[in-house]
């Protein structure tokens, strides 16, 4: 890769202070991320998959410069969002667009359709009121809705409508990223579909990069193309989903595989083993996985695993990377 | 009375339901009817407002009072719809069980979690203090509720969404009840967790010999955890059968849009999915006839003239659509059984 990436995130930490239990001891804090480094090349899309808790939110919050970080950078387009004055940052937004998981609560049910889709805009720019018509009635056919459905009410539209909307908003001010948080996961399933193929469309035609939150793999899979596994505010392995899903090498991202139920005649039952859920505020030893992994051993429990280069862009961060390669395919659906 | 052996736990003949919605009223249930015997698991597939939630508050008796419930419902040979809501009461928590799909709303956040296990045991049961307490304590531990006799006291808010779901599901199973209701019991969990939630929830139906009836609108779920299931949509049944036997041979376009929708593992970048086009319509404006008629690729005037009746396709495999001969030729299914 010669260019520039589109976004240079660098050892990004962020912890959050929990309220003071005691007077005589120092309040505890909560390691939601520690030390994420990723990049994503104009055009190209990143999925981040792991359970509640991973650090995936607050990653994407971040990202969208919507808070501070406790240390390390996010940069788009070669500037350093936390370093820049509150006026170049509200500018800089142009270019980083976010669509949020429920779009029942992020769409302001009190203002019509042309209002929420124009607002981005009218942050940004001067401009009279026939122009910006013009634009939200330009991203409303883009994602599928029609000029008539300026002037409606959020209520007047279902939900794979209001994602559509939602999008629209993201897209009008031209991004070159979109943030989407769990973009599907509220949408029935036949809808979900639609709007999938929609955000794909939309790629193709605008050259845009997103960045995906998910815990479903499958969605990852289709939209991405490369996907980080987040598992206590680290990445634990990224890679393209091929790597990934077929030569996958963190015995976590195995089991997120596994755990996917599968629909196939006479599957039946799959017995899954049980597993302790750790903890994010302990600054243990070790790899963190290590107490629900099944080949942790006490090396694991002693010394933390780095990331390490397991293929072209396979990155894996297990001391055991190669023996959970050569383990059996995690079957998938045909 | 006839033999309990052979004769149901639960039957449902002709179930009807009539909801006031702010839309005007709306025939959210229409013509269900399945049987279920001790044992036994029942899955219901669907999207949002496809009736399979309102279904299962009419076993419950949990519909607003508004609501007009026609057909029946029939326990062990009685009659449930009708039923003064004393004598519901007494059947709620004690025969029927259910857990609910969001585990922070189902619980009291001002209760322990203990005195809400204990309630149905309490009341039911007529246990005293001291006993509802050790069976509670018993029941947490049963779920995989870490240590539970340190924990018994404290309150919802103070435990992670799997381990709120393993505490309704003790309460559900408190009075060691013939049928559970389990309504997505584990959308709101992560898959990891959804999987230990299931594998629990299918050992205590085994263990206890329980009839349960598991509602989610995810596919891989239904395939992997029940005997039989119904697929609905608009408020009918469209297709129900066997669980493998409908994945083998998926016969009505609905159920084929559904399964095709998927976003598959190992679908590559650039592949697109198949969409079923237009959206789950509502309940007060559902087109006449065949319900899916508005989105089926298949629809020909007929569809639209009457609802289409069950046809049989297969041993115990029924499917409500009249072109099952166009739909079943492309034969959409999962693999080989």
């Amino acid at each position: 890769m010669t260019a520039a990436p589109l976004l240079d995130v660098k050892d990004l930490e962020q912890r959050y202070t929990l309220p003071r239990e005691s007077l005589f001891r120092p309040p505890g804090q909560v390691r939601a991320l520690n030390g994420v480094s990723v990049q994503v090349a104009s055009g190209k899309s990143l999925g981040v998959v792991g359970e509640s808790g991973s650090g995936k939110s607050t990653f994407a919050r971040l990202v969208m410069a919507l808070e501070r970080p406790t240390s390390g950078q996010v940069a788009l387009l070669g500037r350093d969002l936390n370093h820049i004055s509150t006026d170049e940052l509200r500018r800089a937004r142009r270019d980083f667009q976010m669509v949020f998981q429920d779009p029942y609560g992020s769409l302001d049910p009190r203002q019509t359709i042309a209002r929420i889709v124009a607002e981005p805009l009218t942050v940004l720019e001067e401009a009279d009121r026939t122009t910006f018509r013009g634009r939200v009635s330009t991203v409303l056919r883009q994602v599928g809705l029609r000029d008539a459905d300026m002037d409606k009410y959020p209520h007047e539209f279902s939900g794979g409508q209001r994602q559509r909307i939602a999008i629209a908003r993201a897209l009008i001010t031209q991004p070159k990223l979109i943030v989407a948080d769990e973009p599907v996961s509220a949408l029935d399933v036949s809808v979900q579909a639609q709007v999938l193929n929609l955000m794909q469309d939309l790629q193709e035609q605008f050259g845009l990069s997103y960045v995906l939150i998910s815990h479903d793999l499958a969605v990852v899979d289709y939209l991405c193309d490369e996907v980080a596994v987040m598992y206590l505010g680290r990445i634990v392995e990224q890679g393209r989903p091929e790597d990934l899903f077929e030569r996958c090498a963190h015995p976590y991202t195995r089991a997120l595989l596994a755990a996917v139920p599968r629909v196939r005649a006479g599957s039946g039952r799959r017995r899954r083993g049980a597993q302790a859920i750790a903890s994010q505020s302990a600054a243990a030893t070790g790899c963190p996985y290590a107490a629900r992994c099944p080949l942790a051993d006490q090396h694991c429990r002693e010394v933390l695993p780095e990331l390490r280069k397991l293929g072209e862009a396979h990155l894996a961060a297990c001391h055991k990377a190669e023996a959970v390669m050569a383990l059996p395919h995690v079957a998938m659906e045909g | 009375m006839a033999d309990p052996a052979t004769m149901p736990l639960i039957a449902v003949d002709n179930l009807g339901v009539r909801l006031n919605t702010s839309r005007g009223p709306a025939q959210a249930v229409r013509g269900v009817s399945f049987s279920l015997k001790r044992g036994e698991t029942l899955g219901l597939v669907g999207e949002s407002g496809c009736g399979k939630s309102v279904t299962a508050l009419s076993l419950m008796g949990l519909l607003p009072d508004s609501a007009v419930v026609s057909g029946s419902i029939r326990l062990d040979g009685s009659e449930l719809v009708g039923l003064a809501d004393a004598d519901y009461c007494g059947l709620r928590g004690n025969r029927i069980g259910m857990i609910f799909q969001e585990p922070m709303t189902a619980l009291n956040p001002m209760h322990t979690i203990g005195n809400q296990v204990a309630e149905p045991l309490r009341r039911h049961k007529k246990y005293s203090a001291a006993q509802a307490r050790k069976e509670a304590i018993a029941l947490l531990d049963r779920v995989g509720l870490p240590d539970p006799a340190r924990r018994i006291d404290a309150y919802p808010h103070q435990f992670s969404g799997g381990q709120r779901q393993r505490v309704t599901i003790a309460m559900a199973l408190a009075c060691g009840p013939d049928l559970l209701i389990a309504d997505e019991p584990t959308t709101a969990l992560d898959v990891t967790i959804q999987g230990q939630i299931l594998d629990l929830i299918a050992d205590l139906v085994e263990e206890r010999g329980m009839s349960m009836i598991l509602i989610s609108h995810d596919l891989g779920v239904i395939a992997e955890n029940v005997h039989r299931m119904m697929v609905m949509y608009g408020g009918t049944v469209v297709e129900s059968g066997p669980t493998d036997e409908v994945f083998r041979r998926m016969g009505h376009p609905y159920t084929q849009g559904l399964f095709r929708a998927r976003p598959k593992l190992g679908a590559r970048k650039g592949t697109r999915l198949k969409t079923i086009s237009g959206t789950v319509p509502e309940l007060a404006d559902l087109p006449s006839g065949c319900t899916f008629s508005d989105r089926c690729p298949l629809v020909i005037d007929q569809c639209r003239a009457a609802l289409p009746p069950m046809v049989e396709v297969g041993p115990g495999h029924g499917v409500r659509c009249i072109r099952t001969d166009v739909s079943m030729a492309e034969r959409v299914g999962a693999l080989i059984a």
